[in-house]
């Protein structure tokens, strides 16, 4: 049986996991408490964006490139919302991610007939022509001024102000994203999904609508990115386009590539580590080399490929 | 649905031409198959069997001919080129129609909305309306002067709002009319949605109109199922799990039943795993439920295969040389297992290389040669059938045995 089906099945196993992340806030950490609760919440928002990002490369199998489009679109949608009409963090992000999912949606229509490289490049495309409007268009975004004081999230009308409040609400969005996941991975969609990316005439022959379903995956995860997108926006108070350069996209690739494409618990585990890691290696590098921690990332893929080709936790077991 | 009754004609397809380029592959071959009964196809090699099979189920278009299926038409009679480039065009239309909505926003937030790049918009709309007059000049008359109604208005728009603000930044188009807050905005919305209206609500005329392809995942679900020469099964997929993907054509749980875990989307998952079990061991690969189909001995594979065709409950099952490279032993199952298949009701195409198997199995055979029908009737006719020597042996075998 698959790794993912004996976590999300197994309360022994996913009760404990849970517990652990739960009482996380309160564990006594001293003058480090905030900036571990910053790393812990920052790493619950990639897991949720890997999550969003394994649906296309990893369940239907076709490599994005250009996920921090969605991302950046979910936080500019979040953050001017918030900032002209100040609405609650409760309306604003389903409207992030419904916007996310309409663009997925317009992105992944005329490019259903590409596969592989050729729709790689497309989605490419389209993430930077996204952040390129963010930096032009200025009477919409600020451009290259950013967005300063969104507000911060909230619920039933109070503001949540502290730390461990925005890191129970990621965790919330971050269950929430994983219940549909794992609730669509085993049902005929994500099984229509495998199809597609096994052998896409073979899936026609056995009635799955290629088309329908490419769409219906393309706009799940634009959707899901752009609502980190919007968390990240209101948790961050500030948003710039810098923020979502096409490394980003990467960066997020590299954490399912890291995990095992099409993994659940493999894109969860490769935030889990990787994330992390960038702020450890930020602290334990001098200064002037800290931007060379990327390069770390850049090792740990190369070693991957020469010992564990699909990743720590593989879809596949022989 | 009742199920037809044993004889009723099923598939009928007549004078299917397939051409790739200057190579014609099956040249005017017409073809039936009754319910109930066992068909082979036969021809040496590059005859066009599998050409043919691939017009049947529409994953290859055919270029001429006509297919119909349990009274269903499967293949357009427009040229199906033609009738893409139609229906492309007219979704095109539509979708452009919908950039209208955006415009008539800009009512509500002039000052967001209204620039220079709204104009042009403006006028590229009215230019590409009235490109799209030539190749829409195929619809219903009325359907025509709409169109034509809605270019004239785009012209006109942009016109007199080119003529009326020399400075986009101050005039706006709706200045120009005394109903400013409600009318234009009203209209605009109006505009937008009757062409949409227009289309996707007449979409099985417009379809029939243009010939719109019918798709192999449409065909699937009409009951037609197929297994390949060169072995498709999602390999890295169990074998449950590809024997479910044959159940996907006849089950909807949607998006939404399944996240929110509706009893309706749980109660046909585990009727799909029911049925998939039983498909499976029909097949005789009860035992092999979890393992990966890819790593599965190869004649399994085969009857996983053909597992998976069944699951999608097909009035006919097209197998495309079920037997090759298969041993005397497990050739034989096989005829069993297709023998089984035909008592359970379902008409079974069939192409094979092994001729002690399609002597065995076929009530009726048709020969391919070079694309075209050679010959065909019961097993006996056909071996004795002089073309039919000669197709496979030679003019010199076929003159020694006459």
């Amino acid at each position: 049986m698959h790794l993912d089906d004996r976590l999300f099945n197994d309360k022994r196993l996913y009760l404990p996991l849970l517990a652990v992340v739960l009482i996380l806030p309160w564990l006594p950490m001293g003058s480090a408490g905030p900036y571990v609760l910053r790393v812990a919440t920052l790493t619950l928002v990639y897991m949720v964006l890997a999550l969003g990002l394994n649906v296309v490369p990893g369940f239907t199998g076709l490599l994005d490139l250009g996920y921090v489009g969605f991302f950046g679109l979910g936080a500019y949608t979040a953050g001017l919302l918030t900032v002209h009409y100040q609405w609650s963090i409760w309306l604003v992000l389903p409207l992030a991610a419904l916007n996310g999912a309409f663009w997925g949606v317009l992105r992944g229509a005329p490019t259903l007939r590409l596969s592989d490289d050729y729709f790689a490049i497309v989605t490419f495309g389209f993430s930077e022509l996204i952040i390129l409007v963010i930096r032009n268009e200025l009477w919409l975004t600020r451009g290259p001024m950013g967005v300063p004081g969104i507000a911060r999230p909230d619920i039933f009308g109070r503001v949540l102000d502290q730390p461990w409040q925005a890191f129970y609400l990621i965790l919330f969005f971050l269950l929430l994203v994983l219940w549909v996941v794992v609730k669509i991975r085993s049902s005929r969609l994500g099984r229509a999904w495998f199809a597609v990316r096994e052998d896409e005439i073979a899936a026609e022959c056995v009635g799955v609508n290629v088309a329908t379903y490419k769409i219906i995956a393309f706009a799940l995860s634009a959707a899901i990115g752009a609502l980190a997108g919007a968390f990240y926006a209101r948790w961050f108070r500030f948003i710039h386009p810098d923020m979502f350069k096409f490394w980003e996209s990467i960066l997020i690739l590299c954490l399912i590539v890291f995990g095992g494409m099409g993994s659940i618990t493999g894109a969860l585990l490769g935030a889990l580590v990787l994330i992390p890691l960038t702020e450890v290696l930020r602290i334990v590098l001098p200064a002037e080399l800290s931007n060379a921690r990327y390069l770390l990332f850049g090792l740990i893929i190369v070693f991957m490929m020469r010992w564990r080709p699909a990743g720590l936790l593989p879809v596949e077991k022989e | 649905m009742a199920e037809p009754k044993t004889g009723e004609l099923l598939l009928k397809a007549q004078k299917v031409v397939k051409r790739f380029g200057g190579l014609t592959a099956v040249k005017e071959v017409s073809l039936e198959v009754r319910a109930g009964e066992i068909v082979g196809l036969i021809g040496p090699n590059g005859a066009g069997k599998t050409t043919f099979f691939n017009c049947l189920n529409a994953v290859a278009v055919p270029t001429s001919g006509e297919i119909t299926f349990a009274g269903h038409s499967l293949v357009s009679q427009v040229t199906p080129a033609t009738g893409r480039l139609i229906f492309r065009f007219s979704l095109l239309f539509a979708l452009l129609s919908l950039l209208w909505l955006p415009l008539a926003l800009g009512v509500v937030w002039p000052e967001t909305f209204f620039r220079m790049e709204a104009v042009l918009a403006l006028s590229t709309l009215a230019l590409f309306r009235i490109y799209l007059l030539k190749p829409l000049r195929h619809f219903r008359p009325w359907s025509r002067l709409l169109l034509i109604i809605f270019t004239l208005v785009d012209g006109v728009c942009a016109a007199s709002w080119l003529w009326h603000s020399p400075d986009f930044s101050e005039i706006t188009f709706f200045d120009l009319f005394p109903f400013y807050p409600m009318l234009v905005p009203g209209a605009l919305v109006l505009l937008t949605i009757t062409p949409v209206f227009l289309l996707l609500f007449n979409l099985p005329r417009v379809k029939e109109a243009f010939g719109q392809h019918v798709r192999a995942d449409v065909i699937t679900r009409l009951g037609i199922g197929r297994t390949f020469q060169n072995i498709r099964l999602f390999s890295s997929l169990s074998a449950l799990d590809n024997v479910k993907l044959g159940r996907h054509c006849r089950t909807r749980a949607n998006f939404f039943g399944i996240v929110l875990g509706l009893p309706q989307a749980r109660k046909e998952e585990r009727d799909s795993v029911a049925k998939a079990t039983e498909c499976l061991k029909f097949v005789g690969l009860g035992e092999q439920l979890k393992s990966r189909a890819g790593s599965l001995p190869y004649g399994d594979q085969r009857r996983l295969e053909i597992a998976r065709a069944l699951a999608t409950e097909p009035k006919l099952l097209l197998l495309d040389e079920p037997a090759a490279g298969m041993n005397p032993t497990e050739s034989a199952a096989l005829i069993t297992l297709v023998r089984r298949i035909s008592q359970a009701g379902i008409a079974v195409l069939i192409i094979e290389h092994d001729m002690k198997v399609i002597m065995n199995l076929a009530d009726r055979i048709y020969v391919l040669d070079h694309g075209e029908l050679i010959a065909s009737g019961t097993p006996s006719e056909v071996r004795r059938n002089p073309k039919v020597i000669e197709a496979y042996l030679g003019a010199q075998h076929a003159a020694a045995e006459a």
